[in-house]
C-alpha cells in the first residue's frame, strides 16, 4: 500500500504546495490524481518518488518509508515524469540496461520483458537507435518500458499520456490493468478527465495543495461526470 | 557495481562525439576531415608554441641550476586548470545536475552518484591538464634526464592535484551559481569578478615579462612565490625531483583525505541543492507591462544580447578580446614608451608598427566568433526561430551584426587611441580603419557560415558550445585564415606598394569575400535551415 500522511511542503516557507495530503491506495488501485495547473500534483508526485523532500508528514510504499529508507522504497517503485527528458547519447537499449541494472533485473527477466514491451510499442525495431532521433512519443515510450522492467508495485505516473499516440495510450492503459492484476497499484495525474474517469476506480482532487475530494470514482461523480465535479470544486471559494 | 554502471552511462553522455563536436562523424566525410584537421592544428598549436617556450625557459634553468622550477609550473598550471574548470563546471556536475530527474527515483545511493559524477568532471580536467602540462613534462625530462619511475610518479600525482582544488572550490561554484540566480545584477558581478581575476593574475604573470622575449621568464617570481605557500606543490616538487617517497605518499594521503571528507560532508547538501534546482519562482510585480514594436533584426540582436550577458561563459570566452581591446585602448596612453620600444624590435624584422597593430587587434578581433555558436546556443529552443515567419538569412544576418556591434566599436576605440598615442599618420589611420570594419564583417559572416554547416544544437552546459564545439574552432580559425590571407598578400607585396595601398587591396579582397559569404547565406540559408 502507498500509504500519504499529513505530508505538507513549501518551497518558499510562505505558501504551501501541498498541504496536510491524506491519501491511502491500496494494491489494484488505478488512482487518478486531478488537479489545476499549479496545484500540487508534481510536487505530491516527486515526493512520493524520493525526487523531492517534504517539511512535514510520511510517506511509506508498502511499509517503507521514503525517507528513512530510501532505497529499500525505491526498489519496488518506478516513477514516470511528466516530460521523458532521458540520456540522449545512449541507444533505447542502453538506457534500458542501465535501469534495469540499477534495480538489479536479471538478464532472462529484463530481455524478457524488454522484447515484450518493445513489441507491444512498436519499438524493438529502434532500440538500437541513440535516443536523441527519437520523436517526443517514441522518448516517453521508453521512459514506460524503463519503468515497467522491474514490474513495479507502485507505479506514478504524470501526466502519462501527454505525447502517446492513441494506440500507445490504448496499450498503457492495458499495461494498467495488467499491473494492477498482478497486484501492483498505480497513482497518476492527469488533466483528461475522461480517462480518469473510464480508467481509474478511485480519485482524488486537488486544490490549491490540498486534497478537496478523493475516494471511488464512482461515488464522487454520482449521477453527474467527472468534469463537472471538477469544475464546481475548483469554481467554490 | 552502481558506480561503474553510472561512470559508462555518464561517460557515454558526456564524451560521446556527437555530444562533443555537435556532430556525427559517420554522417559526413568532409566533416570528419575538418574536425581532425582542427584537432591537430589545435594540439600543434598548443604543443609546439608552448613547448618552444618551456624548452627556452628549460635551457635557462639549466643554467642556473634551477630546472626544478619547472615542476613549480606543472604543479600550479595543473591546479589553476582545475580551478578554472571546477569554478565554471562543479555547480552543473554536483550541485544542479540535469539528471537528478532520472536519477533520483532510482535505487542508487547518492554518495555513489557523487563519485560517478565527479569522476567524469576529472576526467575533463585531466585531459585538459595533461595536454597543458605536457610539453613542461618534456622540457624538463630533456634536460634533467629521462626516467620511468619519474614520470609515472608525475602522472600519479598529478592525477590527485585537482582533488583539494575540487573539494574548495565546488562551494565557491555553488555560491556563485546561487549568487547569480538570487540577484539580478548578480550575474553582472559574477562576470566581472571572474575578469577581474583572470586579469589579475595575467597582469600578475606577465607585468614582469613586457620587454622579455618569453613571457615565461616573467612568471618565474609568481610560481615560485606561490609554490612557497603551497605544501602540496613543495611535496609535488619534492616527490619528483628528489625521489622523496614520503612527499609522494602525503601528497596522495591528504589529497585523498580531502576528497573523502568532501564526498561525505557533500551529500546533503548535494541533495537539497538539486532538491531546490528544481523550483521555479514567478515573482509578480505590480510594473506596468509595455509591449513595443521593432525590427525584426533589431529583436534578434536585442536576443543575442541579452543571452550574451545571461551565461557567464559566453561573456568569458567571447568576450574576453573585447575587454583587452578596450583596456588595451586606455593602457596605450600610458605604456607608449613601452610599446614603442615593443614594436621596434619587429620593426627591425620588417614589419611595420601599424602592421604589428592591426595583427594584434586582428587576433583580439578573432577571439570574439559568437556569429559561429550563436546558432548553436538556440539549442532546444531553435524551433522558436524555425517555426517563425522569418527568413533565415534574416536569423543569420542578425546574428552576424551582433558580433559586428561586439567587437567593431571597441577594435575602433582601440585602434584610433594608438593612432593617436603612436602618432600614425591619417591616411594610414584611416585605411586601417576601413580594414578592421571589413574584417569585423567578414569574420563574422563567416561565422555565419560555419554555424550553419556545424550546429550543435545537443548540449548538458552552454560550455560544450562556447569552448568545445567545432563551430567554436572554426570561428576563430576563420578570422586567421583571414589575417594570414591578407598578411601573405602584404607580405609579398609591400616592396612594390606602400602600406596604405597594399590595406586598400586587403579592403577590397575582404569585401569581395564578404560579398560571396553574403550571397551564400542568401541564397542557402533557406535549404540548410530547413534541414536542420
Amino acid at each position: 500500500m502507498l500509504k500519504i500522511t499529513n505530508v505538507s511542503k513549501s518551497y518558499d516557507k510562505v505558501k504551501k504546495a501541498i498541504n496536510e495530503i491524506n491519501l491511502e491506495i491500496c494494491p489494484g488501485d488505478i488512482y487518478g490524481f486531478i488537479g489545476h495547473n499549479g496545484a500540487g500534483k508534481t510536487t505530491l508526485l516527486k515526493s512520493i518518488a524520493g525526487i523531492l523532500s517534504f517539511d512535514s508528514g510520511e510517506i511509506t510504499i508498502f511499509d517503507k518509508s521514503i525517507v528513512k529508507d530510501n532505497l529499500e522504497a525505491k526498489k519496488i517503485m518506478a516513477y514516470i515524469p511528466d516530460n521523458p527528458d532521458i540520456y540522449e547519447m545512449l541507444s533505447g537499449i542502453q538506457y534500458l540496461d542501465f535501469i534495469a541494472d540499477a534495480y538489479g533485473v536479471d538478464l532472462e527477466k529484463r530481455r524478457n520483458l524488454i522484447n515484450k514491451y518493445a513489441k507491444m510499442f512498436e519499438m524493438d525495431l529502434v532500440l538500437n537507435n541513440p535516443i536523441n532521433s527519437y520523436s517526443h512519443g517514441m522518448k516517453q515510450k521508453i521512459v514506460i518500458m524503463s519503468a515497467l522492467i522491474h514490474s513495479p508495485k507502485v507505479m506514478l505516473l504524470d501526466e502519462p499520456f501527454v505525447g502517446l499516440d492513441p494506440k500507445a495510450s490504448y496499450l498503457l492503459k492495458e499495461v494498467f490493468h495488467e499491473l494492477v492484476a498482478q497486484g501492483s497499484l498505480i497513482f497518476f495525474s492527469t488533466h483528461v478527465l475522461e480517462v480518469a474517469e473510464k480508467l481509474c476506480n478511485k480519485v482524488a482532487i486537488i486544490k490549491n495543495g490540498k486534497i478537496v475530494a478523493n475516494g471511488l470514482t464512482e461515488e464522487i461523480v454520482k449521477d453527474n461526470s467527472l468534469e463537472n465535479i471538477f469544475l464546481e470544486l475548483l469554481n467554490e471559494s | 557495481m552502481m558506480y561503474l554502471k553510472l561512470m559508462k552511462v555518464f561517460f557515454k553522455e558526456n564524451l560521446a562525439f556527437k555530444r562533443i563536436l555537435g556532430t556525427d562523424l559517420k554522417s559526413s566525410k568532409i566533416k570528419t576531415i575538418l574536425i581532425i584537421l582542427a584537432i591537430i592544428y589545435g594540439f600543434g598549436a598548443v604543443l609546439l608554441g608552448f613547448g618552444f617556450m618551456f624548452f627556452e625557459l628549460g635551457k635557462a634553468l639549466v643554467q642556473m641550476n634551477y630546472l626544478d622550477l619547472l615542476l613549480d609550473f606543472v604543479f600550479i598550471y595543473a591546479t589553476f586548470l582545475s580551478i578554472f574548470f571546477i569554478l565554471f563546471r562543479a555547480n552543473g556536475y554536483l550541485f544542479h545536475y540535469k539528471d537528478y530527474d532520472i536519477l533520483a527515483p532510482l535505487p542508487i545511493k547518492t554518495k555513489t552518484v557523487i563519485l560517478a559524477k565527479m569522476t567524469v568532471m576529472l576526467t575533463f580536467i585531466y585531459l585538459s591538464v595533461f595536454i597543458i602540462v605536457a610539453p613542461i613534462v618534456f622540457s624538463y625530462f630533456y634536460y634533467s634526464g629521462f626516467d620511468v619511475i619519474k614520470l609515472l610518479e608525475m602522472i600519479v600525482l598529478l592525477l590527485v592535484v585537482p582533488l583539494i582544488p575540487l573539494a574548495i572550490f565546488s562551494f565557491v561554484s555553488l555560491l556563485i551559481a546561487n549568487f547569480s540566480n538570487r540577484f539580478r545584477i548578480g550575474k553582472t558581478l559574477n562576470i566581472i569578478l571572474m575578469f577581474v581575476f583572470f586579469l589579475g593574475f595575467m597582469f600578475l604573470s606577465m607585468s614582469t615579462s613586457f620587454s622579455e622575449t618569453n613571457p615565461l621568464v616573467g612568471q618565474m617570481g609568481l610560481m615560485e612565490n606561490i609554490s612557497k605557500y603551497l605544501i602540496t606543490s613543495t611535496w609535488f616538487k619534492s616527490a619528483i625531483h628528489e625521489g622523496n617517497v614520503w612527499a609522494f605518499l602525503g601528497m596522495i594521503g591528504l589529497s585523498l583525505a580531502v576528497v573523502t571528507i568532501f564526498v561525505f560532508a557533500v551529500e546533503k547538501l548535494v541533495i537539497k541543492t538539486n532538491q531546490t534546482g528544481l523550483v521555479t519562482r514567478t515573482s509578480k510585480n505590480n510594473k506596468q507591462v509595455v509591449s513595443k514594436s521593432r525590427n525584426i533584426i533589431v529583436n534578434i540582436i536585442a536576443k543575442e544580447f541579452k543571452k550574451f550577458f545571461s551565461v557567464t561563459i559566453y561573456v568569458f570566452n567571447s568576450g574576453f578580446g573585447v575587454i583587452m581591446m578596450a583596456i588595451g585602448g586606455i593602457a596605450i596612453l600610458f605604456l607608449k614608451e613601452d610599446l614603442i620600444a615593443y614594436i621596434d624590435v619587429f620593426e627591425g624584422l620588417g614589419l611595420s608598427f601599424e602592421l604589428m597593430l592591426l595583427l594584434i587587434i586582428g587576433f583580439m578581433m578573432s577571439t570574439v566568433f559568437t556569429s559561429s555558436i550563436s546558432l548553436s546556443l538556440e539549442g532546444r529552443n531553435f524551433w522558436i526561430l524555425k517555426t517563425l515567419p522569418i527568413k533565415a538569412e534574416t536569423v543569420m544576418f542578425g546574428k552576424m551584426l551582433f558580433n559586428v556591434i561586439l567587437t567593431l566599436p571597441v577594435a575602433f576605440f582601440a585602434l584610433f587611441m594608438a593612432g593617436i598615442a603612436l602618432q600614425i599618420n591619417f591616411l594610414n589611420l584611416l585605411v586601417m580603419l576601413v580594414y578592421v570594419a571589413t574584417l569585423a564583417f567578414l569574420s563574422s559572416i563567416l561565422g555565419s557560415v560555419i554555424n550553419l554547416h556545424f550546429p550543435k544544437f545537443n548540449y548538458i552546459n552552454e560550455t560544450e558550445v562556447v569552448k568545445q564545439s567545432l563551430g567554436a574552432l572554426l570561428g576563430m580559425f576563420s578570422a586567421w585564415l583571414i589575417l594570414t590571407v591578407n598578411g601573405l598578400l602584404y607580405y609579398y607585396l609591400n616592396s612594390y606598394f606602400d602600406f596604405a595601398l597594399l590595406m586598400v587591396f586587403n579592403i577590397l579582397i575582404n569585401a569581395l569575400a564578404f560579398c560571396g559569404a553574403f550571397y551564400y547565406i542568401k541564397s542557402r540559408a533557406q535549404v540548410i535551415f530547413n534541414k536542420l
